[in-house]
């Protein structure tokens, strides 16, 4: 997917701040003996709140390794994983669940919406799962805001992908978290879809406060962030922030991986 | 969770549609034998009569109900795997695994509540007719009258409701406890051929077998040999269904052999996804498994009792297994006349089994019909993705139905080959037990209805295969990748 190059303007330091994700000495190893296989080598990284950052790498260097056991989906080997000041290692499996779904929201390159339930439904499924009932105005304002507020009695099948991700993006901020995860959210779009949703990724950040951390293969998307971490071997070998966050200086370093 | 039971219901009743039909038909047959009953319960004074008819219509209950179960655990096995990346996508982002499994069971439970209310009005309309087909056939005293029952009613309501959740719960055991991101992998390989709670499962029901047939080894009887033959039998059909998985790849790679020769690409594709899904191959094998085997026991135990029934000198007793009778278990040195009152008895008792065996296979067949069509639709159908890139890459729709046409023989073969197996253990056990040394035996089966149940539940495995696999490659591959 290519998108165009977003305002420079929206940029933000990424320093300063309380860390929304902070991640220490972070390893994880798949499988056991012979067949293990190391996919992150001791991660140290720091994430302020209210940032945009993603991470970029090639193929199997542990992106989505590292925003799994960020997002405590998988568990790391050793190191540790603070999320929000919650450390994430001593939690049960129900905590960490009701972690996510309190305080994270997932976006995914899939979408992952529930097909049988239509799109205000599935915006409102963390509350209601949650035991909530969902606020008729926040709810109008969300969908409005993804420009969905016409079709939120539609099925996702009705929907195009771009439309599909919008209301996925609307699902994973309705409970106010303070981290969103995003798994290639444009990867399956084209290049007009995947724009509206990085523009409302960037919304989030600067309007909502929260903090976005997306991995992605596309530098122009990546040029939405505020940093850019660039994984190899699951090492994190670079980082970009301020001026370097060009799709121009992504695109240059990640062909300096080879990628 | 009401709510997403209730959307997915509205959404996806075409899932469930083979669950409905088994809970409807198993609430009406247990509505049905309840009442009967009920109503020979209301006449019978002394308990004979009734004891008579429990004995029957309780094994015709009970045969059918673990049937009924193990349809519904296959079809709601299915549910859960089609809806594998959705677990995967609400586990994420934060529904519990209670949450969902509560959500699963409340979906068994509203279809089974519609279909037993549905399936028990029917079970009372047949009530009256099978209460006068039973006593014109001489398998019930006359005496009973026909009329509404409210514990029938209530028993095939509650049977077979429970029957439905019992088995949802089951089914949502395994995929509950996979990991958020390897339910949301669709394409991940199955990793684990064997499950443990499957394993410890299968161990359970072969020790159990074991169990049933050193007691009934204790009591002695050509009666008491078949009814242990009958329950080591079910037994083992149990722990043989929990360890088909095991028994896929071996059976897939032999039975795909000829299609490997014949049809070098179809045929070889055919062995590969067999391989490759051997949870899918077990669950379709399962009621393959399930029809033949407890088919062909029911018809070998009867044939066997007729057979020792018309040698009085050698059986004492008659066979309660496939039908009940009052005739006096005694046989001492009889007098021409006493033999020729015997022969009239048991004469009667060969029509009664005949009677019976009718009664039991009835509901048996039409279920087993049911749930291979129903399994197989379900398992081909969730392939439209698949079917789509090898269509996309160049296969022809020949090319493809060949495929399905092999993959349906590993299915029919691996459900036979457990069935074969599971009856001849149990026969030889018989045969231990009888006495008939086993060369004995083998002319008193059944073998040209075995062949026909062997050929019935082959043929439905390739149109359970083959109707669902037309229809799908009906559609321009595109659409289907599009849809999904």
């Amino acid at each position: 997917m290519k998108t165009t190059q977003p305002p420079r303007t929206v940029h933000r330091p990424a320093t300063g701040r309380s860390p929304a994700l902070d991640l220490r000495s972070l390893q994880k190893t798949h499988g056991k003996g012979r067949q293990a296989v190391t996919a992150l080598h001791g991660i140290d990284h720091a994430i302020p709140s209210g940032s945009f950052t993603a991470v970029m790498g090639p193929s199997g260097s542990g992106k989505s390794t590292l925003l799994h056991c960020a997002a405590g989906l998988e568990r790391p080997t050793s190191g540790s994983v603070t999320l929000a000041g919650q450390e994430l290692s001593g939690l049960s499996e129900r905590q960490l669940t009701l972690l996510r779904r309190d305080r994270i929201g997932f976006v995914f390159q899939d979408f992952h919406l529930v097909p049988a339930l239509s799109v205000a439904a599935n915006v409102a499924l963390p509350l209601r799962l949650a035991g909530r009932r969902p606020d008729p105005h926040r709810l109008e304002e969300l969908l409005s805001n993804v420009g969905l507020l016409d079709k939120r009695n539609r099925r996702p099948a009705e929907l195009s992908g771009g439309q599909q991700q919008r209301a996925a993006l609307a699902r994973a901020l309705v409970t106010h978290p303070e981290v969103v995860f995003a798994d290639e959210p444009t990867g399956a779009l084209d290049r007009a879809s995947g724009r509206d949703v990085l523009k409302l990724l960037r919304d989030a950040v600067d309007d909502l406060g929260t903090t976005v951390v997306m991995v992605t293969h596309d530098p122009q998307a990546a040029a939405w962030a505020d940093e850019v971490l660039v994984l190899a071997d699951g090492r994190l070998v670079d980082r970009l922030t301020g001026p370097d966050v060009s799709a121009e200086t992504i695109a240059a370093r990640m062909a300096a991986l080879g990628v | 969770m009401f709510f997403l039971v209730l959307g997915t219901l509205r959404t996806r009743l075409w899932q469930y549609a083979g669950v409905l039909v088994v809970v409807v038909m198993s609430a009406a047959l247990v509505t049905t034998l309840t009442t009967v009953l009920d109503r020979v319960h209301r006449v019978s004074a002394e308990g004979g009569a009734e004891n008579a008819a429990g004995s029957l219509l309780g094994l015709v209950g009970g045969t059918s109900g673990l049937t009924a179960w193990l349809l519904v655990v296959n079809t709601m096995s299915l549910v859960v795997q089609q809806r594998r990346r959705e677990i995967g996508a609400l586990r994420t982002i934060g529904a519990t695994s209670r949450q969902l499994r509560l959500e699963i069971v409340g979906e068994a439970l509203a279809i089974s509540l519609a279909g037993a209310a549905a399936g028990s009005g029917l079970g009372l309309a047949a009530a009256g007719p099978a209460l006068t087909w039973l006593i014109r056939n001489g398998v019930l005293e006359p005496g009973p009258t026909s009329g509404l029952s409210l514990p029938g009613f209530t028993a095939g309501v509650l049977c077979t409701t429970g029957i439905a959740v019992l088995a949802a719960w089951a089914a949502t055991n395994g995929p509950m406890r996979i990991s958020p991101i390897a339910a949301l992998r669709e394409s991940e390989v199955e990793r684990r051929t064997m499950p443990t709670g499957r394993a410890v499962g299968a161990l359970v029901m072969l020790g159990l077998a074991w169990a049933a047939w050193d007691w009934y080894g204790r009591r002695s009887g050509p009666h008491e040999a078949i009814n242990g033959t009958m329950a080591l039998c079910l037994l083992l059909i149990l722990g043989a269904w929990l360890l088909l998985p095991l028994l896929v790849r071996p059976i897939a790679a032999l039975s795909t052999l000829p299609g490997r020769l014949l049809s070098r690409y179809s045929g070889t594709l055919a062995a590969a996804n067999s391989a490759a899904a051997t949870r899918r191959v077990a669950a379709m094998a399962g009621p393959v498994l399930i029809a033949a085997g407890l088919s062909a026991i029911l018809l070998c135990g009867n044939s066997v009792s007729r057979q020792t029934d018309s040698r009085p000198t050698v059986v004492s007793a008659s066979p309660q297994t496939t039908a009940p009778t009052t005739a006096p278990e005694k046989a001492n040195k009889p007098t021409p006349a006493e033999t020729r009152q015997q022969q009239a008895q048991a004469d009667t008792r060969q029509e009664r089994n005949a009677v019976g065996l009718r009664i039991l296979m009835l509901p048996l067949i039409t279920f087993s019909a049911i749930g291979i069509l129903n399994t197989l639709l379900l398992a081909t159908r969730r392939r439209r993705q698949e079917f789509a890139t090898l269509r996309l890459t160049g296969s022809t729709r020949g090319q493809l139905l060949r495929m399905l046409g092999w993959e349906s023989a590993a299915v029919a073969l691996t459900g036979l080959s457990a069935a074969t197996a599971v009856v001849t253990i149990s026969l030889a056990g018989l045969a231990s037990r009888l006495p008939l040394p086993p060369p004995d035996l083998l002319p008193l089966l059944p073998w040209g209805q075995l062949a026909q149940v062997a050929l019935g539940c082959a043929a439905l495995g390739l149109l359970g295969v083959l109707i669902p696999g037309v229809l799908v490659l009906r559609v321009h591959p595109s659409q289907v990748a599009r849809a999904e």
